[in-house]
C-alpha cells in the first residue's frame, strides 16, 4: 500500500522533531518546515496528505499560509490542522473558516494528534475511492 | 631615527595615533574572539539538543508511560541521558530547557514521562538550585522552570521568593504562584507595595491567562488598592474576564486622581460599558485631558448607544485637535449607517480635513480595531 505524505510545518525544533518522529512511527512518510517560506516551496512542489502547522511562524504567518495551501494547485483538497497556544474563539473561528479541518490547542497531547491525523487521512481516502 | 628632534606637538600627535591603532587592533581582537567564542557555544548547544532531542524522541517519549518502559531499557536511557546531563553545563541548561519545552508543549501520558524523567535524572533539585542563588536572573530563570514543569512541591520556596528584594524577582514568583497555589493565586494583590511597570503589569496578565484558574475573583476588590500598578492591573483583569458588576466601582474611578487609571477605566468602561456608562463618559468629558477625551470618544464609539451620537458628532465638528477628530470619526464609524446618514451634516459643508478623516475610516481596511 501506498505510504501516505504528511507535512509538519512547526518553528519550534523539539515540537517539530518530536511530530516527525511519532509520525514516522506510524508509517508516514514526513516532510518538515521550519518557517512559513519553507512551507510554501514543499506544498508548491510536492503533493501531501496533511499538512499540520502551527499558526505563529517566521516569514508568512500560519494564516496566511492556510491560504496558500488552499490556492495551491497541488495541495487545494489537502487537509489541514493547525496546531497553536492561541486558543480565543476568533482565532479558531477564523483558522476554521478558511478552510483548516481541525484545531488543536497548545499543550497537547500527541495521542489527539495522532487519532485526528489518522481520522483525516482516512476520510481523505475514503472520499477519494 | 631621532624622536627627540621632533617637535612636541608631532610627538604627541604620533603617540595620540599608536594609542588608536592599539585601541582599534584590540578592539577588533576581543569581537573577533567574543565571535568566535558564541559560535562555539551555539556549535556545542546545537550538539547537545541534537543528542538530547534523538535519545528522547527515540526512546524515553515513544512510550506512553513510565510504566510501559521495561526496566533494563529505563535504567540504560536514564544512565545515557545522566551522562548527556554530566557532559558539561550547557548540555545540562539544554537539557533542562528541552524537557521544560516538552512540558509546556504536551499534555496528557507525555507531560507525564517529562515530569518523571525531569525528576529521576535529579534535575529539579538543579532548578531548585537556582531558586537559591545569590544571582537574580537566575533565581527568575529557576522560578520560570518551577511555574512551567508545573512542580507544585516546591510551593514553599516560590513564596519565599514573593518577598525578594528584586522586583523581577517577585513578579516571578507571583507569576508562579498564579500557576502553583490554587488556594489563594491572587495573594500579591495585597501584599505588593512597590509599583509595577507596564511590562510587570502585562507579564501577570499573560501568567493568568496561562494559569487555568479554576475560581477567578472578583477583581474589583482591588481598583481601591493604594498601589495605583495593582488598580491597572485588575482593570486589565476586569476586562479580560468581563466582570460586568465592576461596573459601578469603573465609574467612579473616573474621578481617580491618577491619569492613566482614568485613561484604564475609560477603556475598560468602553468595552464592558451600559448606557448609563456611556453618559458618565460623558459627563466626565470636559474635565479630562486631551488624550482621555480622544479615548472617551473611543468608548463611546464602542459601546454604541444612540442617544451618544449627537454628543460625539458635536465633537467632529467643534474640533480643530486632530487627535480628538480622528477619534470622532472612528467613533461615528462604529454606529449605524442609518444613524450615520440622518444625523451627519452633508458631507460637502464639511471641511476639507473633516471630510478626508471620514473617508479614511469608511474605507474597508481601516475600518477593523477603528472603533
Amino acid at each position: 500500500m501506498e505510504r501516505r505524505r504528511v507535512l509538519v510545518i512547526e518553528d519550534e525544533v523539539l515540537i517539530n522533531k518530536f511530530l516527525e518522529s511519532r509520525l514516522r512511527k506510524e508509517e508516514l512518510d514526513v516532510d518538515v518546515a521550519y518557517d512559513g517560506l519553507e512551507a510554501i516551496d514543499l506544498i508548491n512542489r510536492n503533493r501531501y496528505d496533511l499538512v499540520i502547522t502551527d499558526l505563529m511562524l517566521p516569514n508568512v504567518a500560519g494564516l496566511e499560509l492556510v491560504m496558500n495551501i488552499r490556492r495551491s494547485e497541488l495541495n487545494t483538497g489537502t487537509p489541514v490542522i493547525v496546531l497553536s497556544s492561541l486558543s480565543s474563539d476568533d482565532v479558531i473561528e477564523d483558522v476554521l473558516s478558511i478552510g483548516a479541518q481541525d484545531y488543536i490547542a497548545k499543550p497537547f497531547s500527541i495521542h489527539v494528534v495522532l487519532a485526528k491525523v489518522k481520522q483525516l487521512l482516512s476520510l481523505a481516502q475514503s472520499s477519494a475511492a | 631615527m631621532q624622536f627627540s628632534n621632533y617637535p612636541v606637538i608631532i610627538l604627541v600627535a604620533l603617540a595620540v595615533a599608536m594609542l588608536a591603532i592599539l585601541i582599534t587592533i584590540g578592539t577588533l581582537a576581543v569581537i573577533y574572539l567574543h565571535r568566535v567564542y558564541i559560535r562555539m557555544r551555539q556549535k556545542k548547544q546545537q550538539e547537545a539538543e541534537d543528542a538530547i532531542l534523538d535519545e528522547l524522541n527515540e526512546h524515553v517519549l515513544s512510550y506512553d508511560s513510565v510504566k510501559d518502559i521495561p526496566e533494563k531499557e529505563l535504567n540504560a536511557m536514564l544512565r545515557k541521558l545522566d551522562s548527556l546531563k554530566n557532559h558539561s553545563l550547557i548540555y545540562r541548561n539544554t537539557l533542562v530547557r528541552i524537557l521544560v519545552g516538552f512540558r509546556l508543549n504536551f499534555s496528557g501520558k507525555i507531560a507525564r514521562i517529562v515530569n518523571a524523567t525531569f525528576t529521576r535524572l535529579k534535575l529539579r533539585e538543579f532548578t531548585l538550585g537556582k531558586l537559591k542563588s545569590a544571582v537574580w536572573f537566575l533565581r527568575v530563570q529557576g522560578l520560570k522552570e518551577v511555574q512551567e514543569m508545573h512542580d507544585g512541591h516546591s510551593i514553599r520556596l516560590v513564596m519565599a521568593l514573593a518577598n525578594d528584594r528584586n522586583v523581577d524577582v517577585r513578579v516571578s514568583a507571583y507569576s508562579a504562584l498564579l500557576q502553583l497555589n490554587q488556594k489563594n493565586p491572587f495573594g500579591f494583590m495585597e501584599q505588593e507595595c512597590e509599583e509595577l511597570t507596564r511590562w510587570h503589569q502585562l507579564f501577570l496578565l499573560d501568567a493568568v491567562q496561562k494559569a487555568n484558574l479554576k475560581v477567578v475573583p472578583d477583581f474589583k476588590s482591588y481598583l481601591g488598592s493604594g498601589n495605583d500598578s495593582l488598580v491597572l492591573l485588575s482593570l486589565k483583569l476586569i476586562a479580560q474576564y468581563n466582570q460586568l458588576n465592576a461596573l459601578p466601582k469603573l465609574m467612579a474611578l473616573l474621578q481617580h486622581a491618577n491619569e492613566a487609571i482614568r485613561h484604564e477605566g475609560i477603556g475598560v468602561l468602553g468595552q464592558l460599558g451600559d448606557e448609563e456608562a456611556a453618559l458618565r463618559l460623558i459627563e466626565v468629558y470636559p474635565k479630562e485631558t486631551r488624550d482621555n477625551r480622544a479615548h472617551i470618544l473611543t468608548a463611546l464609539g464602542t459601546i454604541r448607544h444612540p442617544p451618544t451620537f449627537d454628543f460625539i458628532v458635536d465633537q467632529f465638528l467643534s474640533t480643530d485637535d486632530f487627535i480628538l477628530l480622528k477619534s470622532a470619526a472612528a467613533a461615528m464609524n462604529g454606529f449605524q449607517a442609518e444613524l450615520r446618514a440622518e444625523k451627519l451634516p452633508d458631507t460637502l459643508r464639511l471641511r476639507h480635513e473633516q471630510q478626508l478623516v471620514i473617508r479614511h475610516f469608511e474605507e474597508p481596511l481601516n475600518q477593523y480595531g477603528a472603533a
